[in-house]
């Protein structure tokens, strides 16, 4: 009885998601999300960091989350590989600090209908092509660091 | 001075592959629930069970200009919540997300004049099996992760030699070795 309540209480300790996830840094110099989009060619390669609440996780791996910028309406999707952090699906509302590097994408219009059809053929849906208009340039920040309050 | 015989040899490795195999009970079965849930991901998560629950808004709420506390006020009311607001943001000009504690989340959609009411529950210790399966935790798991793999190993190996005669590796358990062998390398030779 006493080990499986060693196991239990084991168990539970595993739960408690860690806050800080990466590398270890600072959030005296931060960076607005809306600076750092207006300005992304500026910022490219270069490690900087953001706060931000957050808006949205990946409810299967936790391999994403999202942003809200200061500016309305925008957010920053933070993405890392499967496994390297996994951003726990509680954590919508908080706020968390980010440190990374921002990288951008753009897709032509060709291929963006393409990732559409293939994307609604997976869910088994009709793809809504109305709203692609033309190509279209992507940010995600990579983290090397993530703190969630 | 201790001489290890063949026989003495035979008898070590047999109480150590039942030790080891008593002590690798408990994350083998982690393992394995959590290898089989994480497989099948796209299907279903594992991690967390999510209730949604949408209801219309009256027209009212459309027609009119409300504000943002006035929505949080009319969202409260309808989901019965007394907790106070974690944050809110508007995602888009139609879309208004309210969060609050206990994993709790409101989004208004403007267009559809509705409300859908969204709450995550972690699965019981399926999601802190899932969590140790993708070492979530780093720093000491991956040590107990790798002498469990170790230990693996060495199962795998002492049980070539735990029985001797035509139930053993000359025998049965040589051809069932090899047929579980076949599986990987078929995999491998066919699909990377």
């Amino acid at each position: 009885m006493k080990a499986l309540l060693l196991l239990l209480s084991f168990v539970s300790l595993s739960t408690s998601a860690a806050t800080e996830m990466g590398k270890k840094f600072s959030t005296q110099k931060l960076t607005p999300i809306s600076k750092l989009l207006a300005d992304a060619d500026q910022f490219n390669g270069k490690e900087v960091t953001i706060k931000g609440m957050i808006t949205n996780v990946c409810s299967m791996r936790g391999c994403w989350m999202e942003f809200a910028s200061d500016k309305a309406y925008q957010t920053l999707r933070i993405k890392v590989r499967d496994g390297d952090m996994v951003f726990p699906l509680s954590a919508k509302g908080k706020l968390a600090y980010a440190k990374g590097t921002l990288s951008s994408k753009t897709y032509s219009k060709e291929q963006l209908i393409a990732m559409k059809e293939n994307y609604a053929k997976k869910q088994n849906k009709k793809a809504d092509l109305s709203k692609i208009t033309g190509p279209k340039t992507y940010y995600q920040f990579s983290p090397v660091g993530v703190r969630i309050e | 001075m201790f001489v290890l015989n063949k026989r003495k040899l035979f008898l070590l490795n047999r109480s150590l592959h039942r030790d080891l195999g008593y002590l690798s009970i408990g994350l083998t079965i982690v393992f394995a629930i959590s290898g089989i849930t994480l497989n099948h991901h796209n299907d279903w998560n594992s991690n967390y069970s999510i209730a949604r629950k949408e209801i219309k808004l009256p027209e009212s709420v459309h027609k009119e200009r409300v504000s943002d506390e006035q929505l949080l006020t009319l969202a409260k009311q309808k989901f019965a919540i007394t907790q106070k607001l974690k944050g809110k943001f508007w995602v888009s000009p139609n879309e208004l997300k309210m969060f609050f504690p206990s994993e709790t989340t409101i989004i208004f959609y403007k267009d559809k004049n509705s409300f859908l009411f969204e709450k995550i529950t972690p699965r019981f210790l399926l999601r802190s099996f899932n969590g140790l399966h993708v070492n979530e935790l780093k720093s000491y798991w991956i040590v107990v992760s790798d002498i469990y793999a170790i230990i693996l190993f060495y199962l795998a190996i002492s049980a070539l030699f735990m029985v001797k005669g035509k139930y053993g590796i000359r025998g049965r358990g040589g051809i069932l070795a090899l047929i579980g062998l076949s599986i990987p390398i078929f995999f491998i030779l066919n699909f990377f």
